[in-house]
């Protein structure tokens, strides 16, 4: 699906992608990385918004240097800034940016429509966007992204200022996309929790390199099996509990205790409880993984986040 | 009875069509916002209501030939020397139609073509927020390119609207006096000997509104602030028209930063009226005790050769460089 | 007296028709407490009340015994991060915190050493603190903003979405200083969306929506007023039906749902007290691997959920 050999950018002196050659399979791909780090730049180099400094890439199959505009209408961008095309009501704007996708007006009238209704937005598509709220713009955002029927589309914190239900629910849309309908899907988020509910696979891409890119279960699977105790019982006493089997044990900040078991499923865990006399509330399965490997792979390399 | 709730999203099947097609809703939906000021409206029918006027005034010369036409009694009825004058001038029309028809078109239109001049600056002021400052402050720009548009489709796109409009309002009721003109004049010899007037109009409006145009993009690009744009188009106009006054006559390179004065320098290149009225004055030698309304007619200011031409290239040039570089996704 | 940080009795603030708060009332105890709710439930109203910027259009409302309203004693125990970004583009970080630092009383030989120590406790990058405020990412703002909030060592820190445009290791670290200034006793208000990161921060909450309070005080006080939510569990196993006979049989179960593919049993437990202590010889009984045993009651966005829509 994105396919890159040796792309490179440089702004003034500095290199903010550096030979980065990768190769992402269709999918639910969470992009990760600080701040700063040429996560950005890599996306806006797909998306032909910047011109690389060298090296190649491939969207979809072409080539993006020769291949021009054309791959865009394949490509749906829903960017991180509040920005829209001014003096329109909504319906009227996800049409027009269906037709600018290259669609003739009726299938686009048609599909704007329908993408709207998928994004749950009701009467105030007759609204004009500069009224909207934050909640209203990220739905007409993704609904313009994807009205055009896309292969792959790129999405830049979709959840920024909504409040939990509507994260809820763009979140649950999103997930779709790719689990319902084949669309492959490119999160570049700082929420690690959401990434870790949409994505199958992660880039994380730091320093302006790629420091990882793989299946999030293939990442898991290498490290070992852990799972996130919570009782009511004091936390010390489940800890010394599960030391006492020959687990490592964390404590955690949010007063939970993580376990690395190395078993197949929890029944020991629970046995192990049982007879130290702890209640188990709930017991979590590898849990914040993801920040796990995260953190590993930054430390890898040793970089300050900003 | 159970209904089944259809899945929500379908996949479109159909075929993505061509660039222009993009360009083309680029420029619909830049006129669209435009056309929505009720200003331009208003300003869109007073052209279109002069154009009926210009006609007015060409089937008048037309009915100079008809004997028993309303003219041709009001004409009698008045004093001798004007009646001279008009005696002269239709027997010149029916002696010469080749090069009566095509002076007195020609300087017609000559000033025709002009009165459209300042309704055309009014609608390009009304135009230029909504043209690209807009854009720019709504961070549409990264939209537009994230979709399947190059910064060039996207600026051609806003280049047909307003070139658009602008021959709405000038090109095509230039075009239509004309016609009517000619259609309604008693001789068919007024629709071929006139159309060196028409190749003349058409040709000079055509380079004032591709000019006029790719100015406006270039002014409308300079700031997001809506107002701001606006008032630097206006500095431009008024300052550029009290340069042209007072430099005017001696061509020096000030007068050439007002575009006002550009475009007065290409229609005397284009129609050459003083060619008309050296013309006038040979064939009705009449016109001579009008010394002071002669006098005046002489006085066309002269036109300086491939200055105006650099001053404008200059200027696009300018604006095309603004284009490219505030022009761009953040 | 009493340990109440905040104080409200009735407060309501309209503007002309528009609803900001409607009559309500609460305490804040010590702590880190986390203040959630929808948009236009009037949690900003209420942090510009709290912060002095507004006054209630009925009713009174303290913090730390005074109220804030034009009170500059007050407000000088009081360190708000908003969640606007708006900085003076031409200053650098330590020229804008010195400025605020004097406005605020620190004495004039104090206000720099004071102001660099806020800077590198919110671990903003030495190398930028050279660089105008206009060139900071999104990222850096954030730490600025939240460095002019403790700079004067505030009683009481107001933070709204504190963790804004922050990558994973900034949010983590923003975290960790919470806690420690939470650990000196410095009283923390938080306004979040993300409720996932105020999760291991707060153990108490206040919930608004459409400008009342719906719930306020400790988590599990208010899981366990909530009397008509019953208790759920999601467990992933191999066999979502067979251990859902299983428990029916020994009377636990209120209802549930099996998903055979997904290998879930989500079940509602209708005697909490006496279900818990038979998890372990339930789990040996069904001979099952049990692969998850999660709780449908227990994360605060399952409460906000219930509580906005209950």
């Amino acid at each position: 699906m994105i396919q890159t050999e040796g792309l490179s950018q440089r702004f003034g002196s500095q290199w903010a992608l550096q030979e980065v050659s990768v190769t992402i399979p269709p999918g639910a791909v969470g992009l990760l990385g600080p701040n700063g780090a040429g996560k950005s730049t890599f996306m806006k180099c797909l998306l032909q918004l910047l011109k690389p400094t060298s090296g190649k890439a491939w969207l979809l199959g072409s080539d993006i240097a020769r291949a021009g505009r054309d791959i865009r209408t394949r490509v749906g961008y829903a960017p991180e800034q509040d920005c829209h095309i001014p003096g329109m009501v909504g319906c009227e704007y996800v049409t027009y940016c269906a037709q600018l996708s290259g669609m003739p007006f009726q299938d686009a009238r048609q599909r704007a429509h329908e993408m709207l209704d998928f994004v749950g937005m009701g009467q105030e598509r007759y609204r004009k966007v500069d009224t909207y709220s934050t909640g209203m713009k990220q739905r007409v955002k993704l609904a313009q992204a994807i009205v055009h029927d896309p292969e792959i589309v790129f999405l830049d914190e979709p959840t920024n200022g909504l409040d939990p239900s509507g994260r809820e629910q763009i979140l649950e849309l999103i997930r779709s996309l790719w689990k319902d309908h084949g669309i492959s899907v490119v999160l570049s988020s700082h929420l690690l929790s959401d990434v870790e509910r949409i994505c199958d696979q992660i880039t994380i891409i730091a320093m302006g390199k790629v420091l990882m890119q793989d299946r999030i279960d293939r990442l898991k699977a290498q490290r070992k099996p852990t799972a996130e105790i919570i009782t009511e019982s004091p936390a010390e006493t489940v800890m010394t509990c599960m030391q006492r089997s020959g687990w490592q044990t964390t404590l955690l900040t949010n007063g939970h205790v993580q376990v690395e078991h190395g078993c197949d499923h929890l029944g020991p865990l629970v046995e192990a409880l049982d007879q130290a006399g702890i209640t188990p509330l709930e017991i979590l399965q590898s849990p914040n993984q993801l920040e796990a490997l995260f953190v590993q792979a930054l430390e890898t390399h040793d970089e300050p986040a900003s | 009875m159970m209904n089944l709730l259809p899945d929500l999203y379908e996949h479109w099947k159909g075929q993505a069509r061509g660039i222009w097609h993009r360009r083309l809703a680029v420029a619909a939906q830049a006129f669209r916002s435009v056309w929505s000021n009720k200003w331009v409206r208003h300003l869109s029918l007073a052209a279109w209501v002069l154009c009926l006027g210009q006609s007015a005034i060409l089937f008048g010369v037309g009915q100079l030939l008809v004997k028993d036409s309303v003219i041709y009694t009001v004409v009698n009825q008045m004093d001798a020397q004007p009646r001279a004058l008009v005696g002269g001038l239709v027997s010149w029309i029916l002696e010469r139609p080749d090069l009566s028809v095509s002076s007195t078109y020609g300087l017609c239109f000559y000033y025709f073509t002009r009165w459209f001049q300042p309704l055309s600056l009014v609608l390009v002021t009304l135009m230029i927020p909504t043209l690209i400052s807009q854009d720019l402050f709504s961070r549409a720009i990264i939209i537009y390119r994230s979709k399947a548009l190059d910064q060039g489709d996207y600026l051609f796109g806003k280049f047909m609207a307003v070139f658009g409009l602008l021959g709405f309002v000038w090109l095509l009721p230039i075009i239509q006096a004309w016609l009517l003109g000619c259609l309604l004049s008693p001789e068919w010899f007024f629709l071929w000997h006139a159309r060196l007037a028409l190749f003349q109009s058409i040709g000079f409006v055509i380079a004032s509104i591709t000019f006029l145009s790719l100015l406006a993009m270039g002014v409308s690009a300079l700031s997001q602030r809506e107002k701001a744009t606006t008032v630097i188009w206006l500095v431009l106009w008024i300052l550029g028209h009290f340069l042209a006054k007072s430099q005017g006559e001696d061509h020096t390179w000030l007068a050439y930063l007002s575009f006002t004065h550009i475009l007065d320098q290409w229609a005397i290149q284009l129609f050459n009226p003083s060619a008309h009225v050296s013309q006038l004055m040979e064939n009705l030698p009449i016109l001579g005790s009008f010394t002071s309304l002669t006098e005046r007619w002489m006085r066309f200011p002269t036109a300086e050769g491939s200055a105006p031409w650099v001053g404008a290239a200059i200027m696009v040039g300018m604006s095309a460089i603004i284009l490219k570089r505030k022009v761009k996704p953040e | 007296m009493s340990a109440r940080i905040i104080e409200a009795r009735q407060v309501s603030r309209w503007y002309g028709l528009v609803m900001g708060l409607n009559h309500i009332s609460f305490d804040i105890l010590p702590g880190i407490t986390g203040l959630v709710g929808p948009n236009g439930a009037g949690k900003s109203t209420l942090i510009q009340i709290i912060t002095g910027q507004l006054k209630p259009s009925s009713g009174t409302l303290t913090v730390l015994g005074h109220t804030p309203w034009n009170h500059p004693p007050s407000l000088a125990r009081l360190g708000y991060c908003p969640e606007k970004e708006a900085l003076p583009e031409h200053l650098r970080p330590l020229e804008w915190l010195t400025g605020l630092g004097l406005l605020s009383g620190l004495p004039r030989q104090q206000v720099g050493p004071i102001a660099s120590a806020s800077l590198a406790k919110v671990r903003l990058r030495e190398a930028d603190w050279g660089k105008r405020l206009g060139q900071f990412s999104k990222g850096m703002r954030q730490r600025v903003k939240l460095a002019q909030a403790i700079m004067h060592q505030p009683d009481l820190l107001v933070l709204d979405e504190p963790m804004n445009g922050l990558d994973p290791m900034g949010r983590q670290e923003i975290a960790t200083i919470l806690k420690e200034l939470a650990a000196q006793g410095v009283h923390i208000l938080i306004s979040s969306h993300i409720l996932a990161e105020l999760e291991p921060l707060c153990r108490n909450i206040m919930i608004l929506n459409w400008g009342r309070v719906m719930a306020t005080g400790a988590r599990q006080h208010i899981r366990s007023g909530l009397t008509d939510w019953p208790e759920q569990l999601t467990v992933l196993c191999e066999d979502p039906e067979g251990l859902a006979a299983l428990l029916f049989e020994g009377g636990y179960l209120l209802g549930f749902d099996a998903h055979r593919e997904e290998g879930r049993l989500t079940f509602r437990i209708k005697n909490p007290q006496g279900f818990f202590p038979q998890w372990a010889s339930l789990v040996r009984e069904s001979g099952q691997a049990i692969h998850e045993i999660r709780s449908g009651n227990r994360s605060l966005q399952t409460l906000f959920n219930k509580v906005t829509h209950s």
